[in-house]
Protein backbone atom coordinates (compact mmCIF):
# COMPACT_ATOMS: atom_id res chain seq x y z
CA UNK A 1 0.00 0.00 0.00
CA UNK A 2 0.95 3.29 -0.80
CA UNK A 3 1.68 5.87 1.99
CA UNK A 4 2.73 9.41 2.06
CA UNK A 5 5.61 8.96 4.64
CA UNK A 6 8.69 6.61 3.00
CA UNK A 7 9.48 5.19 6.31
CA UNK A 8 6.32 4.11 7.15
CA UNK A 9 6.28 0.48 7.35
CA UNK A 10 2.69 -0.43 5.34
CA UNK A 11 0.87 -3.29 6.99
CA UNK A 12 -0.70 -6.19 5.51
CA UNK A 13 -2.85 -8.30 6.52
CA UNK A 14 -1.78 -11.71 4.63
CA UNK A 15 1.21 -11.10 7.31
CA UNK A 16 -0.53 -11.23 10.20
CA UNK A 17 -1.13 -14.01 12.10
CA UNK A 18 -5.08 -15.43 12.90
CA UNK A 19 -4.15 -15.69 16.53
CA UNK A 20 -7.14 -15.58 18.57
CA UNK A 21 -7.52 -12.42 20.87
CA UNK A 22 -9.93 -13.01 23.06
CA UNK A 23 -10.28 -15.86 25.45
CA UNK A 24 -12.93 -17.02 28.33
CA UNK A 25 -13.33 -17.94 31.90
CA UNK A 26 -11.85 -21.46 32.91
CA UNK A 27 -14.47 -24.51 31.93
CA UNK A 28 -16.86 -22.18 29.88
CA UNK A 29 -17.97 -24.52 27.41
CA UNK A 30 -17.81 -27.21 29.39
CA UNK A 31 -21.04 -25.87 31.52
CA UNK A 32 -22.29 -24.20 28.89
CA UNK A 33 -24.57 -26.68 27.17
CA UNK A 34 -26.30 -27.42 30.57
CA UNK A 35 -27.20 -23.96 31.40
CA UNK A 36 -28.37 -23.70 27.41
CA UNK A 37 -30.24 -26.85 27.54
CA UNK A 38 -32.01 -25.35 31.39
CA UNK A 39 -32.88 -22.12 29.80
CA UNK A 40 -34.11 -23.94 26.36
CA UNK A 41 -36.61 -26.34 28.42
CA UNK A 42 -37.52 -23.25 30.55
CA UNK A 43 -38.74 -21.04 27.49
CA UNK A 44 -40.95 -23.47 26.32
CA UNK A 45 -42.82 -23.94 29.64
CA UNK A 46 -46.03 -22.19 29.05
CA UNK A 47 -46.17 -19.10 31.57
CA UNK A 48 -48.76 -16.39 32.08
CA UNK A 49 -47.45 -13.42 31.49
CA UNK A 50 -49.36 -9.96 32.08
CA UNK A 51 -49.25 -8.30 28.89
CA UNK A 52 -50.58 -4.88 28.16
CA UNK A 53 -53.49 -6.18 26.20
CA UNK A 54 -54.09 -8.49 28.89
CA UNK A 55 -54.37 -6.43 31.62
CA UNK A 56 -56.62 -3.62 29.60
CA UNK A 57 -58.57 -6.74 28.49
CA UNK A 58 -59.33 -7.59 32.15
CA UNK A 59 -59.87 -4.29 33.52
CA UNK A 60 -61.66 -2.85 31.21
CA UNK A 61 -64.93 -4.03 31.79
CA UNK A 62 -64.62 -3.46 35.42
CA UNK A 63 -63.45 0.52 35.05
CA UNK A 64 -66.59 0.97 32.37
CA UNK A 65 -68.56 -0.58 35.24
CA UNK A 66 -67.35 1.57 37.79
CA UNK A 67 -68.24 4.34 35.39
CA UNK A 68 -71.63 3.56 34.83
CA UNK A 69 -72.62 3.25 38.24
CA UNK A 70 -70.62 6.42 38.97
CA UNK A 71 -72.71 8.05 36.54
CA UNK A 72 -76.12 6.56 36.98
CA UNK A 73 -75.56 7.83 41.11
CA UNK A 74 -74.14 11.15 40.64
CA UNK A 75 -77.36 11.74 38.07
CA UNK A 76 -79.63 10.58 40.74
CA UNK A 77 -78.49 12.69 43.45
CA UNK A 78 -78.48 15.64 41.86
CA UNK A 79 -82.03 15.07 40.18
CA UNK A 80 -83.41 14.09 44.07
CA UNK A 81 -81.28 15.72 46.55
CA UNK A 82 -82.25 15.02 50.15
CA UNK A 83 -83.49 17.95 52.02
CA UNK A 84 -85.87 18.86 54.80
CA UNK A 85 -88.04 19.81 52.33
CA UNK A 86 -88.25 16.61 50.17
CA UNK A 87 -88.83 14.35 53.38
CA UNK A 88 -91.89 16.22 54.44
CA UNK A 89 -93.57 15.85 50.82
CA UNK A 90 -92.66 12.34 50.98
CA UNK A 91 -93.95 11.91 54.60
CA UNK A 92 -96.98 14.07 53.44
CA UNK A 93 -98.25 11.30 50.41
CA UNK A 94 -97.78 8.13 52.92
CA UNK A 95 -101.94 8.19 54.67
CA UNK A 96 -102.26 7.94 58.58
CA UNK A 97 -103.48 4.32 58.43
CA UNK A 98 -99.93 3.43 56.42
CA UNK A 99 -97.90 5.06 59.34
CA UNK A 100 -100.02 3.39 62.13
CA UNK A 101 -99.61 -0.27 60.51
CA UNK A 102 -96.21 0.57 60.08
CA UNK A 103 -95.40 1.40 63.01
CA UNK A 104 -97.49 -1.34 64.43
CA UNK A 105 -95.71 -4.18 62.59
CA UNK A 106 -91.94 -2.52 63.21
CA UNK A 107 -90.82 -3.50 66.49
CA UNK A 108 -90.08 0.04 68.26
CA UNK A 109 -89.77 1.14 71.52
CA UNK A 110 -90.39 4.54 73.47
CA UNK A 111 -86.58 4.97 73.73
CA UNK A 112 -86.31 4.52 69.66
CA UNK A 113 -88.44 7.34 69.31
CA UNK A 114 -87.22 9.91 71.92
CA UNK A 115 -83.55 9.11 70.31
CA UNK A 116 -84.70 10.53 67.39
CA UNK A 117 -86.98 12.95 68.50
CA UNK A 118 -85.98 16.13 70.77
CA UNK A 119 -88.07 18.41 71.59
CA UNK A 120 -87.80 21.49 73.05
CA UNK A 121 -89.41 23.58 76.24
CA UNK A 122 -92.75 25.16 74.11
CA UNK A 123 -93.63 21.99 71.93
CA UNK A 124 -93.72 20.03 74.89
CA UNK A 125 -96.19 22.75 76.55
CA UNK A 126 -98.15 22.54 73.51
CA UNK A 127 -98.28 18.98 73.63
CA UNK A 128 -99.30 18.71 76.58
CA UNK A 129 -102.23 21.74 75.55
CA UNK A 130 -103.10 19.23 72.68
CA UNK A 131 -103.52 16.29 75.20
CA UNK A 132 -105.40 18.38 78.00
CA UNK A 133 -108.02 19.20 75.20
CA UNK A 134 -108.32 15.55 73.78
CA UNK A 135 -111.61 13.47 74.63
CA UNK A 136 -112.22 10.26 76.62
CA UNK A 137 -113.29 8.66 73.91
CA UNK A 138 -109.98 10.12 71.81
CA UNK A 139 -107.85 8.53 74.63
CA UNK A 140 -109.04 5.49 74.87
CA UNK A 141 -108.49 4.74 71.03
CA UNK A 142 -105.35 6.15 71.06
CA UNK A 143 -103.89 4.29 74.13
CA UNK A 144 -105.61 0.67 72.63
CA UNK A 145 -103.24 1.65 69.79
CA UNK A 146 -100.11 1.57 71.78
CA UNK A 147 -97.94 -1.66 72.96
CA UNK A 148 -98.49 -1.01 76.80
CA UNK A 149 -96.24 -3.44 77.44
CA UNK A 150 -93.31 -1.09 76.46
CA UNK A 151 -94.77 1.83 77.97
CA UNK A 152 -94.60 0.23 81.41
CA UNK A 153 -90.33 0.44 80.97
CA UNK A 154 -90.18 4.40 80.65
CA UNK B 1 -22.86 -36.95 14.27
CA UNK B 2 -23.80 -35.81 11.34
CA UNK B 3 -26.22 -32.82 10.92
CA UNK B 4 -28.87 -34.90 8.97
CA UNK B 5 -28.59 -37.57 11.80
CA UNK B 6 -29.14 -34.77 14.45
CA UNK B 7 -31.94 -33.34 12.93
CA UNK B 8 -33.59 -36.49 12.66
CA UNK B 9 -32.95 -37.08 16.48
CA UNK B 10 -34.27 -33.68 17.32
CA UNK B 11 -37.53 -34.10 15.43
CA UNK B 12 -38.02 -37.10 17.42
CA UNK B 13 -39.65 -36.55 21.02
CA UNK B 14 -37.85 -38.72 22.75
CA UNK B 15 -34.40 -38.24 21.10
CA UNK B 16 -34.75 -34.25 21.53
CA UNK B 17 -33.15 -33.64 24.67
CA UNK B 18 -30.33 -35.89 24.19
CA UNK B 19 -29.80 -34.26 20.40
CA UNK B 20 -30.42 -30.81 21.45
CA UNK B 21 -27.38 -30.76 24.09
CA UNK B 22 -24.93 -32.61 20.83
CA UNK B 23 -26.48 -29.95 18.54
CA UNK B 24 -24.94 -27.56 21.40
CA UNK B 25 -21.98 -28.87 22.03
CA UNK B 26 -21.36 -29.59 18.44
CA UNK B 27 -22.09 -25.82 17.84
CA UNK B 28 -21.63 -23.48 20.68
CA UNK B 29 -17.48 -22.74 20.35
CA UNK B 30 -18.14 -21.47 16.99
CA UNK B 31 -20.93 -19.49 17.45
CA UNK B 32 -19.89 -17.93 20.56
CA UNK B 33 -16.57 -17.24 18.95
CA UNK B 34 -19.05 -15.51 16.04
CA UNK B 35 -20.44 -12.97 18.56
CA UNK B 36 -17.76 -12.40 20.68
CA UNK B 37 -16.14 -11.00 17.93
CA UNK B 38 -18.86 -8.83 17.26
CA UNK B 39 -20.12 -7.61 20.89
CA UNK B 40 -16.53 -7.86 22.09
CA UNK B 41 -17.20 -8.35 26.09
CA UNK B 42 -17.62 -11.91 27.18
CA UNK B 43 -20.96 -11.33 29.32
CA UNK B 44 -22.53 -10.21 26.45
CA UNK B 45 -21.40 -12.89 23.95
CA UNK B 46 -22.32 -14.88 27.12
CA UNK B 47 -26.48 -14.11 27.30
CA UNK B 48 -26.30 -14.02 23.13
CA UNK B 49 -25.06 -17.17 22.77
CA UNK B 50 -27.87 -18.67 25.37
CA UNK B 51 -30.71 -16.77 23.22
CA UNK B 52 -29.54 -18.35 20.09
CA UNK B 53 -29.41 -21.51 21.08
CA UNK B 54 -32.78 -21.05 22.83
CA UNK B 55 -34.08 -19.39 19.76
CA UNK B 56 -32.78 -23.00 17.98
CA UNK B 57 -34.73 -24.97 20.45
CA UNK B 58 -37.98 -23.19 20.12
CA UNK B 59 -37.83 -22.77 16.39
CA UNK B 60 -36.15 -26.34 15.60
CA UNK B 61 -39.95 -27.42 14.19
CA UNK B 62 -39.81 -24.13 12.16
CA UNK B 63 -36.44 -25.35 10.37
CA UNK B 64 -37.21 -27.13 6.93
CA UNK B 65 -33.91 -28.17 6.09
CA UNK B 66 -33.65 -26.10 3.02
CA UNK B 67 -30.13 -24.82 4.35
CA UNK B 68 -27.64 -26.40 6.20
CA UNK B 69 -28.07 -26.86 10.10
CA UNK B 70 -25.15 -24.85 10.70
CA UNK B 71 -25.92 -21.77 8.39
CA UNK B 72 -29.54 -21.67 9.56
CA UNK B 73 -27.98 -20.79 13.35
CA UNK B 74 -25.18 -18.90 12.10
CA UNK B 75 -27.80 -16.53 10.93
CA UNK B 76 -29.93 -16.42 13.65
CA UNK B 77 -26.94 -15.46 15.87
CA UNK B 78 -26.36 -13.01 13.10
CA UNK B 79 -29.11 -11.54 13.45
CA UNK B 80 -28.93 -11.58 17.00
CA UNK B 81 -25.78 -9.49 16.98
CA UNK B 82 -26.88 -6.59 14.33
CA UNK B 83 -30.12 -6.70 16.44
CA UNK B 84 -27.79 -6.25 19.92
CA UNK B 85 -25.87 -3.75 18.44
CA UNK B 86 -28.69 -1.47 17.27
CA UNK B 87 -30.31 -1.57 20.01
CA UNK B 88 -27.22 -0.54 21.75
CA UNK B 89 -26.81 2.36 19.74
CA UNK B 90 -30.17 3.35 19.78
CA UNK B 91 -30.33 3.18 23.79
CA UNK B 92 -27.78 5.48 24.48
CA UNK B 93 -28.38 7.60 21.58
CA UNK B 94 -24.84 7.72 21.03
CA UNK B 95 -23.20 7.76 17.53
CA UNK B 96 -21.41 4.80 15.80
CA UNK B 97 -18.05 6.23 17.13
CA UNK B 98 -19.32 6.12 20.68
CA UNK B 99 -20.38 2.66 20.51
CA UNK B 100 -16.96 1.97 18.87
CA UNK B 101 -15.12 3.68 21.83
CA UNK B 102 -17.01 1.42 24.53
CA UNK B 103 -16.15 -1.70 22.47
CA UNK B 104 -12.61 -0.67 22.66
CA UNK B 105 -12.28 -0.03 25.95
CA UNK B 106 -13.19 -3.48 26.56
CA UNK B 107 -10.58 -4.73 24.69
CA UNK B 108 -8.16 -2.32 26.44
CA UNK B 109 -9.26 -3.74 30.23
CA UNK B 110 -7.70 -6.95 29.21
CA UNK B 111 -10.54 -8.73 30.88
CA UNK B 112 -10.29 -12.14 29.01
CA UNK B 113 -8.28 -10.93 26.06
CA UNK B 114 -5.35 -12.85 25.31
CA UNK B 115 -4.23 -11.63 22.39
CA UNK B 116 -0.58 -9.64 21.59
CA UNK B 117 -0.53 -5.70 20.55
CA UNK B 118 -1.15 -6.54 16.65
CA UNK B 119 -4.35 -8.43 17.40
CA UNK B 120 -5.38 -6.02 20.00
CA UNK B 121 -4.98 -2.89 17.25
CA UNK B 122 -6.22 -5.49 14.44
CA UNK B 123 -9.52 -5.54 16.70
CA UNK B 124 -10.13 -2.08 17.58
CA UNK B 125 -9.60 -1.29 13.55
CA UNK B 126 -12.34 -3.76 13.05
CA UNK B 127 -13.93 -1.23 14.95
CA UNK B 128 -14.41 1.25 12.82
CA UNK B 129 -15.78 -0.88 10.08
CA UNK B 130 -19.74 -0.94 9.78
CA UNK B 131 -21.62 -4.04 11.36
CA UNK B 132 -22.44 -5.94 8.25
CA UNK B 133 -18.88 -5.23 6.88
CA UNK B 134 -17.35 -6.54 9.97
CA UNK B 135 -19.36 -9.56 10.34
CA UNK B 136 -18.87 -10.76 6.38
CA UNK B 137 -14.92 -9.78 7.04
CA UNK B 138 -14.75 -12.12 10.43
CA UNK B 139 -16.60 -14.83 8.45
CA UNK B 140 -14.40 -15.00 5.36
CA UNK B 141 -11.14 -14.12 7.53
CA UNK B 142 -11.24 -16.08 10.72
CA UNK B 143 -13.69 -18.85 10.14
CA UNK B 144 -12.49 -19.06 6.84
CA UNK B 145 -15.82 -19.41 5.38
CA UNK B 146 -16.66 -19.56 1.32
CA UNK B 147 -18.73 -16.88 -0.15
CA UNK B 148 -21.51 -19.24 -0.99
CA UNK B 149 -21.65 -20.19 2.47
CA UNK B 150 -21.83 -16.17 3.97
CA UNK B 151 -24.26 -15.97 1.50
CA UNK B 152 -26.61 -18.17 2.66
CA UNK B 153 -26.29 -16.91 5.71
CA UNK B 154 -26.31 -12.86 5.23
CA UNK B 155 -28.93 -13.64 2.21
CA UNK B 156 -26.29 -11.16 0.02
CA UNK B 157 -24.91 -11.66 -3.32
CA UNK B 158 -21.32 -13.63 -3.73
CA UNK B 159 -20.14 -10.57 -5.70
CA UNK B 160 -21.60 -8.29 -2.81
CA UNK B 161 -19.68 -9.85 -0.33
CA UNK B 162 -16.31 -9.91 -1.96
CA UNK B 163 -16.50 -6.06 -2.47
CA UNK B 164 -17.84 -5.46 0.73
CA UNK B 165 -14.37 -7.77 1.99
CA UNK B 166 -11.94 -6.43 -0.46
CA UNK B 167 -13.01 -3.14 0.78
CA UNK B 168 -12.75 -4.27 4.32
CA UNK B 169 -9.38 -5.35 4.49
CA UNK B 170 -8.14 -2.23 2.00
CA UNK B 171 -9.90 0.18 5.11
CA UNK B 172 -7.86 -2.11 8.11
CA UNK B 173 -4.27 -1.96 6.68
CA UNK B 174 -5.00 1.73 5.79
CA UNK B 175 -6.10 2.23 9.40
CA UNK B 176 -3.20 0.19 10.79
CA UNK B 177 -0.34 1.70 8.46
CA UNK B 178 -1.28 4.91 9.77
CA UNK B 179 -1.49 4.19 13.82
Amino acid sequence: METNNPHKKSFKLEDTSKRETFSVPDGYFDSLPTIIQAKAIESTKPSFVFSKGLVLKLALPALLLVFIVGYVGYKFQQSSPITDNNIELMLAEISTEEMVEYLDQTDLSSEDFLELVSFEGEQIDDFSVELKNISDEELEILIGDFNLQKLENI
Amino acid sequence: MEDSELIEKLKNEDTKNYAFNLLVRKYQERIYWHIRKMVISHEDSDDLVQEVFVKVWKYLDKFRGDSQLYTWIYRIATNECLSFLNKKKKRFFLPLVDVEKELSTHIDSGHHYSGDEVQIKLQKALLKLPDKQRIVFNMKYYDDMKYDQIAEITNTSVGALKASYHHAVKKIEEILTNN
